[in-house]
C-alpha cells in the first residue's frame, strides 16, 4: 500500500514537471501506440503523416441504385393485376403474376405482401407467413404499408392458431 | 294322267326361276350378314370415335416474354423471337395476324391470337418503337393507345412424340372456311354432300377409266371411304379389305353427319414430312405450309393443301412449287365448275402467287433443359401418356437467354482452344467442355441450361449431374459462416501456416505470391486469398463452416477438413448456383423451377408449381456477402469484367481448382444469376483460371441479354450500417489521422467500437497523465 502511495506521489511530481515543460518549446518524443493489436494481427508499419482530410473511399457499390422507373412501373403494373386477381379469388393466377413482377423487379417488395395474401386465399398460412415476414422486412419502414403488413400478420396468426 | 302330267310339270326344274330364288335368298342372306357385320362394325366405330380419336403429342413451351417501354433490348433478338413464333415479315404495314414489318430498330407487328392457359388474347396490331437498344414506346396499332406491358406468346420447344412421330393440331370444322372445305371436296370427292358413303357413279367412272388405260388411274373412293381406310384398316390391297372399307363407309354415313365426317377426315389426313416428323391434319398443315391457322386460309391456300393430298411429298410447294401450283389450279377449276366459287373468285385465286411461309425442321431446342424437364414430367405422367394426351407443358425457359448461353459457351470454348491449341482434342467425346446455368434468384426460375458443348456428342448434363470441385467459388460460404463474429473489415492473417490433417502436413498457398502479412476479410474474399481464408475457417471452426454450408442443401458430402475452406470437395453446378441465389435473394434459398404448369387439351390446369423459398441466412448477412463479392468484381479476381463491357455493379466469384482442372465464375445482380463452368470430363487442365476461362463467357452471355440487366444494386436491408474505418486497422477511422479512411458495411451488432489504434492523435500531456492515473487505479 505504501509502495503504491509513493508511486502516486512520484507521478504527481512528474505531472507538475511535465505541466511546466509544456510551456517550453522543446519537441516531444513520439507517442507509442497505446493499445496493442489483437494477437493474430501483426502491427503494420507506422503510417506516413496523413493528409489533413483524406477522401473517404467506398468499398461497395453505391446503394442508391434503384430499379429504373420503367422497369419498376412494369413490375408494379403486374402487382396491381395480381391484386385484382386476388380480389377475384384467383389465387394461382395471382401468384404466377407476382412471380413475373418479382422477376422484372426484385425490389418490388409489395409483391411479397400480395404473395402472402394469395397464399392465404389458397389456405396455406405457413407460406403466407413466410412471405409476410419478407414484406415486414422490406416494407417495415414504409408507414403506409406497415399497418397493412401487421394486419396481415395478425390474420395469418389467427389462421395458424385455428389450424390443429 | 293329266293330273300326273301336271304334277310332273310342277316338279319340272326351272333354272331361271331357281336362279332368281337363289339370288334372292343369297342376297337376303348377304344383307343379313352385312347388317350383322355393320352392327358389329358400328360398335367398333362408336368405341373408337367416342374415346380419344388421335394420339396428340404433348407440347413443351417456353415462358412468355414481357416487354415494356424503357426496357433495354436487342432489336435482332426481337426479330429472331418473332421468327421463332412463326411471324412472317412483310414489306408493307401488317394487315393480317402473324405479319410484321421491321423499320430500322422498330417493329410493327400484327399479333396472333393466343389461346393458352398461361396467356389468352386476341391478336391486334402493335407498334414497338426502339431507339439505341431501348424500347421508347409500345402503342396499339389502331387506337394509338400506349401499352405499358406487352406479353409475347410462349414458344414451342419440344413435342413428346410417340413411335409414329406425328405432329398434329386438331381443328373444329366450324373454324374451317366453307371454301376451304369445298376445296377438299373438289380435290377428293365432288359428290361428298350427295352420296351415302359410296359413290356408285364415281366407282363406275373409275372402273371405266382403269379399264381403258389397263391400269389403275382412279380410285373412286369417297372421302368417307378414305377415312375408313386410313382410320380403321391396314394398308394392304385385297378384295375383302375393299368390301370391309365399303361397309365401314356405309355404316359411318349412318352414324355421323357429313360435317362430322369431314372434320375427322381433315384432322386425319397426311400432308407430308417436316424433317422426320409427319405433318398430319389440316391444322398442322396450314401452319407448316402457310404459317397461319386453318381459319385464316384463303381459297387459293386451301386449294393448294387439298391439291397435295394425293402425293404430299411430291407435290409439296417446298419440293416442287410448279407442280403444287398446277395441282392447286386443277382444284380451283373444279370448284368453279361445281359452282362453289364464282369465275371471278376463281380467276383471282388462280392469279395469286403460291408462297409457302417457310419452316424450320423440328429440332430439339435447349436439349439439356428438356432432358431435365422430361424427368420431372415423366414423374407425373407415363411416357406413353405424354406422347398421346396432347398436354401443354409450360416451363420457365427464356429462349433468348438459352440461345445467348449456348452461343456464349460455344464461342468461349472455341476462343480458349484458339488461344491455346493444346486444349484442342480431336476425339469429340474428349473435347474441352463447359456448362452454364442461368437462374432468377428470387423465384428460382431456370432461364437457361446448357449442360455441355454438344448434345449430339454427349448427353451428359454437366449442370445437373457433374460433380466437380468448386475451388474458390466455395469461399463465400466460409465467409458467411464467419459473419457472426467477424465483419468485412476484420483483419486476417496472410502468413503461411502448416496444418496437420490426418497425420499429414498441409500448407495452403496463395494462387499468386502476396507480401502483405494481413488482409481484411473483404480483401481476402475479393482477391480470393487462400491463406487468409483458411485462417478464417480455422478461427471460426470447420464444423461451423460445414453447418452453415449444409443449410444450402448441397447433396454432396461436406467434410470438416481445412481444405474445405478452399473448395476441395465436390459440388453439383446446379446446387452451387442455387446456393448463390440465396445471397442474391435476401438469404432465401429458392427451389429451382423449370416446370410451371401442365394443362390438358381442354386448357384445364392439371399440375402447377409455384416459387418456393426457405431462409438459410439473414438478409443482412446476405447483403454483406453481396457487398464483398462486388469488390471481387470491382477490384479483385473478377475485375476484368469491366473491360469486357459489363459496367454495372455485379457480385461475382471466380473459382479455379488444383492444376486448373476446373474454371468457374458465378456472377449475379438482383435480377439474374449465371454460373459458368469450364473443364475436361477426364480432369485435364484447362490451363487457365476462373477469371481467364469462365468469366469471359459469363460477360459474353450478359452482353447478349441486356434486357436482364437493369443496373440496379441490392437495397440495404435493416440491420446493416456503414462506418468510416481505417483501412489499415479495421477500426473506426480517426479524422485527419488515418491515411486511408474507407466506408465499410457492418452488421449493426458488430460495429467496431474503438478508434483506429494505429493513427491516434498525439495525446496531450494532461490526457496522458489521466490515462496513466486510470491505469494505476485499475491496477489497484
Amino acid at each position: 500500500m505504501w509502495t503504491n502511495f509513493k508511486r502516486l506521489n512520484r507521478w504527481l511530481v512528474l505531472a507538475l514537471l511535465l505541466g511546466c515543460a509544456g510551456c517550453a518549446t522543446a519537441p516531444l518524443p513520439p507517442s507509442r501506440p497505446p493499445v496493442p493489436a489483437p494477437a493474430p494481427i501483426p502491427t503494420p508499419s507506422p503510417a506516413p503523416a496523413p493528409a489533413p482530410e483524406a477522401p473517404v473511399a467506398s468499398l461497395y457499390p453505391t446503394e442508391s441504385i434503384r430499379t429504373p422507373p420503367p422497369r419498376a412501373q412494369a413490375s408494379l403494373r403486374l402487382t396491381e393485376q395480381a391484386r385484382q386477381l386476388i380480389a377475384a379469388r384467383k389465387a394461382d393466377e395471382a401468384i404466377r403474376t407476382l412471380e413475373k413482377a418479382l422477376n422484372i423487379d426484385p425490389q418490388n417488395s409489395r409483391s411479397y405482401y400480395y404473395l402472402a395474401e394469395a397464399w392465404l386465399l389458397k389456405g396455406d398460412s405457413n407460406r403466407a407467413a413466410q412471405f409476410n415476414r419478407l414484406a415486414q422486412s422490406h416494407l417495415g419502414n414504409d408507414r403506409a404499408w406497415r399497418s397493412k403488413v401487421n394486419n396481415q400478420k395478425q390474420r395469418i396468426h389467427k389462421n395458424l392458431a385455428r389450424t390443429p | 294322267m293329266a293330273s300326273s302330267n301336271n304334277k310332273k310339270s310342277k316338279r319340272r326344274f326351272h333354272p331361271v326361276r331357281f336362279l332368281a330364288k337363289f339370288t334372292l335368298v343369297t342376297l337376303l342372306l348377304a344383307a343379313v350378314v352385312m347388317a350383322v357385320y355393320g352392327v358389329y362394325l358400328s360398335r367398333d366405330i362408336e368405341k373408337r370415335f367416342s374415346g380419344r380419336r388421335w394420339s396428340i403429342p404433348s407440347t413443351v413451351y417456353s415462358d412468355t416474354t414481357l416487354i415494356y417501354p424503357g426496357q433495354r433490348i436487342r432489336s435482332d433478338a426481337l426479330l429472331e423471337k418473332l421468327q421463332r413464333l412463326a411471324y412472317r415479315a412483310v414489306d408493307h404495314a401488317p394487315k393480317q395476324k402473324g405479319q410484321f414489318r421491321r423499320k430500322g430498330e422498330s417493329f410493327e407487328i400484327f399479333l396472333n391470337d393466343v389461346n393458352l392457359i398461361v396467356l389468352e388474347r386476341s391478336g391486334f396490331p402493335v407498334k414497338i418503337d426502339i431507339k439505341k437498344g431501348t424500347i421508347l414506346d409500345i402503342r396499339h396499332g389502331l387506337s394509338g393507345e400506349s401499352i405499358p406491358l406487352l406479353e409475347l406468346a410462349p414458344e414451342e420447344l419440344m413435342l413428346f412424340f410417340g413411335p409414329e412421330r406425328e405432329q398434329r393440331r386438331l381443328i373444329s370444322i366450324e373454324n374451317v372456311p366453307q371454301q376451304v372445305q369445298r376445296a377438299f371436296m373438289a380435290a377428293e370427292d365432288t359428290r361428298f354432300m350427295d352420296h351415302f358413303g359410296l359413290d356408285l357413279r364415281g366407282i363406275l367412272r373409275a372402273a371405266y377409266v382403269n379399264l381403258r388405260h389397263g391400269a389403275i388411274h382412279q380410285g373412286g373412293s369417297t372421302i368417307t371411304q378414305q377415312l375408313a381406310k386410313n382410320y380403321f384398316l391396314t394398308p394392304e390391297k385385297t378384295f375383302s379389305r375393299k368390301i370391309k372399307e365399303m361397309v365401314l363407309a356405309l355404316v359411318m354415313e349412318q352414324m355421323y353427319t357429313k360435317a362430322q365426317i369431314l372434320e375427322i377426315y381433315l384432322n386425319e389426313v397426311y400432308f407430308g414430312q417436316k424433317g422426320s416428323v409427319a405433318v398430319t391434319g389440316l391444322g398442322e398443315a396450314s401452319l407448316f405450309y402457310f404459317g397461319k391457322p386453318a381459319a385464316q386460309l384463303t381459297v387459293a391456300e386451301g386449294a393448294t393443301l387439298a391439291g397435295l393430298l394425293r402425293a404430299p411429298n411430291r407435290d409439296s410447294p417446298y419440293v416442287n412449287a410448279e407442280r403444287a401450283r398446277q395441282r392447286r389450279d386443277q382444284v380451283l377449276h373444279t370448284m368453279v365448275e361445281q359452282g362453289w366459287i364464282s369465275a371471278a373468285e376463281g380467276a383471282t385465286a388462280l392469279a395469286s402467287p403460291l408462297k409457302p411461309s417457310g419452316f424450320k425442321v423440328y429440332g430439339k431446342k435447349a436439349p439439356y433443359f428438356m432432358d431435365y424437364l422430361s424427368r420431372q414430367a415423366e414423374a407425373l405422367y407415363a411416357r406413353d401418356d405424354l406422347a398421346k394426351l396432347g398436354l401443354s407443358i409450360f416451363t420457365t425457359l427464356d429462349t433468348e437467354v438459352q440461345e445467348a448461353a449456348e452461343k456464349a459457351l460455344a464461342v468461349g470454348l472455341e476462343r480458349l482452344e484458339k488461344n491455346d491449341p493444346t486444349l484442342r482434342r480431336r476425339e469429340p467425346d474428349r473435347r474441352l467442355q463447359g456448362a452454364i446455368i442461368v437462374i432468377q434468384p428470387k423465384t428460382g426460375y431456370i432461364l437457361a441450361m446448357v449442360g455441355g458443348r454438344d448434345y449430339a456428342t454427349s448427353q451428359f448434363n454437366r449442370v445437373t449431374h457433374a460433380r466437380r470441385q468448386p475451388g474458390s467459388a466455395f469461399k463465400p460460404f466460409v465467409f458467411l459462416s464467419a459473419l457472426n463474429r467477424f465483419n468485412p473489415a476484420s483483419v486476417l492473417s496472410n502468413t503461411p501456416v502448416t496444418y496437420q490433417v490426418n497425420g499429414k502436413s498441409w500448407r495452403p498457398d496463395n494462387f499468386s505470391p502476396m507480401a502483405a502479412q494481413t488482409v481484411t476479410m473483404r480483401t481476402a474474399l475479393a482477391h480470393s486469398i487462400n491463406i487468409a481464408t483458411v485462417d478464417l475457417a480455422m478461427k471460426i471452426g470447420l464444423d461451423e463452416v460445414v453447418r452453415t454450408a449444409s443449410a444450402f442443401d448441397f447433396s454432396t458430402p461436406l467434410a470438416p477438413h481445412p481444405s474445405l475452406a478452399l473448395g476441395a470437395m465436390e459440388v453439383i453446378p446446379l446446387e452451387l448456383a442455387r446456393a448463390y441465389c440465396a445471397f442474391a435473394a435476401d438469404g432465401l434459398l429458392p427451389v429451382p423451377l423449370s416446370l410451371k404448369e401442365i394443362g390438358d387439351d381442354h386448357d384445364q390446369v392439371l399440375n402447377r408449381r409455384h416459387m418456393a423459398v426457405e431462409p438459410v441466412t439473414t438478409p443482412a448477412k446476405a447483403f454483406l456477402i453481396n457487398s464483398m463479392l462486388s469488390s471481387a468484381v470491382a477490384e479483385g479476381t473478377a475485375r476484368s469484367l469491366k473491360g469486357l463491357g459489363i459496367g454495372q455493379p455485379v457480385a461475382g466469384k471466380t473459382g479455379t481448382t488444383n492444376e486448373s482442372r476446373d474454371a468457374w465464375f458465378v456472377g449475379y445482380t438482383p435480377e439474374i444469376l449465371a454460373l459458368v463452368w469450364v473443364g475436361f470430363d477426364d480432369g485435364g487442365s484447362v490451363k487457365g483460371t476462373g477469371a481467364s476461362a469462365a468469366l469471359p463467357i459469363w460477360a459474353d452471355l450478359m452482353r447478349r441479354i441486356p434486357q436482364h440487366l437493369s443496373g440496379a444494386w441490392f437495397q440495404r436491408p435493416a440491420g446493416v450500417v456503414d462506418r468510416v474505418i481505417c483501412a489499415d486497422s479495421g477500426q473506426l477511422a480517426v479524422t485527419g489521422r488515418c491515411p486511408r479512411p474507407v466506408r465499410e458495411l457492418f452488421l449493426e451488432e458488430l460495429v467496431p467500437a474503438d478508434p483506429c489504434p494505429l493513427h491516434q492523435p498525439p495525446q496531450s500531456r494532461l490526457q496522458k497523465f489521466f490515462e496513466e492515473v486510470k491505469e494505476f487505479v485499475d491496477k489497484l
